[in-house]
């Protein structure tokens, strides 16, 4: 099984900050099973994008404002929720603040795509491919695709798949898509926090709200205007938004 | 066969609907599946037993035909193929779906999968709510609606809530097993909190007009009773079905005919079941002797205490204010201290007892819980402190959660305006 941990920070503090830098690469060296992972800028970087009647809107920050913010993301691969829990559980994030561990969504579930299978040459190649440093002049966004969970009409659906496959191919085609996957529905999400040495859990996502993040992208583009540009041409922003905001510079 | 069909299938239900959906979620991977398919084996020995006669081993029997209806209903499937290949490669269902190569009843060096299918139920991933319900659904048994009933939930409400953690059982990889032994300690716990939550469901309706709900006693008692079985050399699963046993064996005691709640003091012993009570202490024994001794054996010896005594003035106070002093050290909750403060007050020390109340409603730590102010009240009813304790009764009654609650606090308040008055 393949997870998304979403590591989500608050305001920091220089004793966290500390423990942070000890003990990331701690558990980036210790969690075999993680096949790629990055901190994200913060969420004045963001940028969330909405297409309504062929017009772009774009408005500044993330799709939605909280104390806590996903401040980071690691793609990881477990036999099983407990695996996945103990790596999250180890995360020095979640003795502060919370980690969700969502599963990715089956690959024959609409929107996935047979990237994350789970046999281990694949994988291997997809880290191997996420690994690849960013080329010269270009930075790499992390796009949140935020729905609502209330299905489309089936023409509608047809549509979103459709145009998604025609964006994938388009923006592969062009260099620009380097990863997608779409995401199980936020209440399989299980939300991680330890505390006292005791690892606390609870049912469904680190935020509930009536929009959640249902699929992520990572993208390589020359700057946030041709990311944004390269979102609207997504066929979620017709329905939905997204979020783009870049990964942390090196 | 002396006894009527119709009475086998009951008691085979009873009996074996755990086992046989344990056993065919292990063998298929689809916990809907397994549920249909027992039904329709049960559905199929109220036809098939009073024409043929009931089987030697009716569990066999069932796990067979649920077994085969599994397999039909994966052939037929549009991806029947598939998943049958699946099945045929994954090591942990090597034994494909036929169920009849293995004879159900020899547990000989192999784990039961019904110890497998409560820790899924009650995997920590799932809310707690969830957790309950899907005990009860899969393993006891219990029909959707009832448990719906049971948890004053509307009946489409609970559905959802099931069909919800079974599909994140499935989507977001909860493993169907026993946790190995790093985890098991804090998940066996996560068990029992499950078990004393249903029981309790079942024992004081958390709200409206029915106090004691039998059913859902009964089945944790029965469930934990499976657990206990299953894991004979864990004390604190025994410690709790005592615990269980010595408050249940008080339920026709604790209402009085017209619904109204009737306090431990004043409850007729004599209505107190005397063979749960031994069997509550005997099976403490048992857990206390093979140890670690922990919080739910101490509960259980605490209400043993209570259920040794002859009368009310009989009971050994100072060894409960004893057990509970241990039972606050190893479970630090706010609840545990106030029951130590009667304690500590009923061994003879009200001044002191009264101080440890007060103490706790200082800090706050109980806020709005009826039975802190309950407590004070009927501490300073004893002392004579009738004004004051007026005041506690009112501050209780408007807390307090239950109907039959309500009723018992209305009577005291009325005592002691009228003593005090």
């Amino acid at each position: 099984m393949n997870y998304l941990l979403l590591i989500s920070d608050g305001v920091p503090t220089a004793d966290k900050a500390a423990t942070m830098r000890r003990e990331i690469p701690a558990w980036i060296r210790d969690t075999r099973g993680r096949i790629y992972g990055q901190p994200l800028a913060g969420p004045d970087a963001a940028k969330t994008v909405r297409v309504r009647d062929g017009q772009t809107l774009v408005s500044d920050g993330p799709f939605i404002e909280t104390k806590e913010f996903v401040a980071g993301f690691d793609i990881i691969s477990c036999t099983d929720l407990d695996e996945a829990i103990e790596v999250a559980a180890r995360h020095p994030v979640s003795w502060f603040h919370t980690v969700e561990v969502r599963p990715f969504a089956a690959d024959t579930a609409p929107g996935a795509r047979p990237w994350m299978a789970d046999d281990s040459g694949r994988r291997d190649e997809l880290a191997a491919r996420l690994a690849t440093p960013v080329a010269d002049g270009a930075t790499r966004y992390l796009l949140t695709l935020c729905v609502d969970g209330i299905p489309e009409s089936d023409e509608e659906e047809a549509a979103i798949d459709r145009d998604t496959e025609a964006w994938i191919a388009k923006m592969g085609g062009r260099g620009v898509q380097v990863y997608g996957h779409a995401l199980a529905h936020a209440e399989m999400a299980t939300t991680v926090r330890v505390r006292d040495g005791e690892t606390l859990l609870s049912d469904g996502p680190f935020i509930e709200t009536k929009e959640f993040i249902g699929g992520i992208d990572l993208i390589d583009c020359a700057g946030i205007d041709e990311a944004v540009t390269v979102t609207a041409e997504h066929p979620i922003t017709r329905f939905h938004m997204i979020e783009v905001r870049p990964l942390a510079p090196e | 066969m002396s006894d009527p069909p119709q009475h086998a299938v009951e008691r085979a239900f009873r009996d074996e609907w755990g086992r046989v959906v344990a056993t065919l979620i292990r063998r298929t991977g689809d916990w809907d599946l397994a549920e249909d398919c027992t039904s329709e084996a049960f559905a199929e020995a109220l036809r098939v037993w009073p024409r043929d006669g009931v089987p030697h081993r009716p569990g066999a029997w069932l796990t067979t035909v649920a077994g085969n209806r599994a397999l039909d209903r994966l052939r037929r499937a549009r991806r029947g193929a598939e998943l049958l290949e699946e099945v045929g490669r994954d090591p942990l269902r090597r034994e494909g779906v036929e169920m009849d190569e293995q004879d159900p009843d020899d547990e000989s060096g192999i784990e039961d999968d019904r110890l497998r299918l409560i820790f899924t139920c009650c995997h920590p991933s799932l809310a707690i709510e969830a957790r309950v319900a899907l005990t009860l659904r899969t393993l006891a048994g219990l029909t959707t609606p009832a448990i719906a009933r049971a948890f004053l939930v509307e009946e489409a409400a609970m559905a959802k809530r099931l069909t919800r953690a079974k599909a994140k059982i499935v989507s977001a990889g909860i493993p169907y097993r026993v946790p190995p032994s790093r985890l098991l300690p804090e998940r066996l716990a996560g068990v029992l909190a499950v078990l004393y939550l249903m029981f309790n469901e079942g024992y004081a309706a958390s709200s409206g007009d029915d106090l004691v709900r039998a059913d859902l006693c009964a089945e944790a008692i029965r469930l934990t009773e499976l657990l206990v079985e299953l894991m004979p050399s864990e004390a604190e699963a025994a410690g709790l079905l005592a615990l269980m046993l010595l408050q249940h064996s008080r339920r026709d005691a604790r209402v009085a005919d017209g619904g109204e709640l009737v306090t431990l003091e004043r409850q007729d012993r004599a209505r107190w079941d005397r063979a749960e009570i031994e069997r509550g202490i005997s099976v403490l024994e048992a857990a206390l002797r093979r140890g670690p001794v922990g919080p739910y054996q101490l509960q259980a010896a605490i209400a043993a205490c209570h259920a040794s005594a002859a009368d009310a003035e009989s009971t050994d106070w100072p060894q409960i204010a004893g057990l509970y002093e241990l039972l606050a050290t190893a479970l630090p909750s706010p609840v545990v201290r106030l029951n130590r403060a009667v304690a500590v007050a009923m061994a003879g020390d009200l001044d002191r007892g009264l101080a440890l109340v007060t103490e706790l409603a200082q800090a706050g730590d109980l806020p709005g819980y009826h039975l802190l102010d309950a407590t004070r009240a009927d501490l300073l009813r004893r002392r004579g402190d009738l004004a004051q304790a007026a005041a506690a009764y009112e501050l209780a009654l408007a807390q307090a959660p239950s109907e039959p609650e309500r009723r018992y606090l209305a009577r005291r308040l009325a005592e002691v305006r009228a003593g005090s008055g």
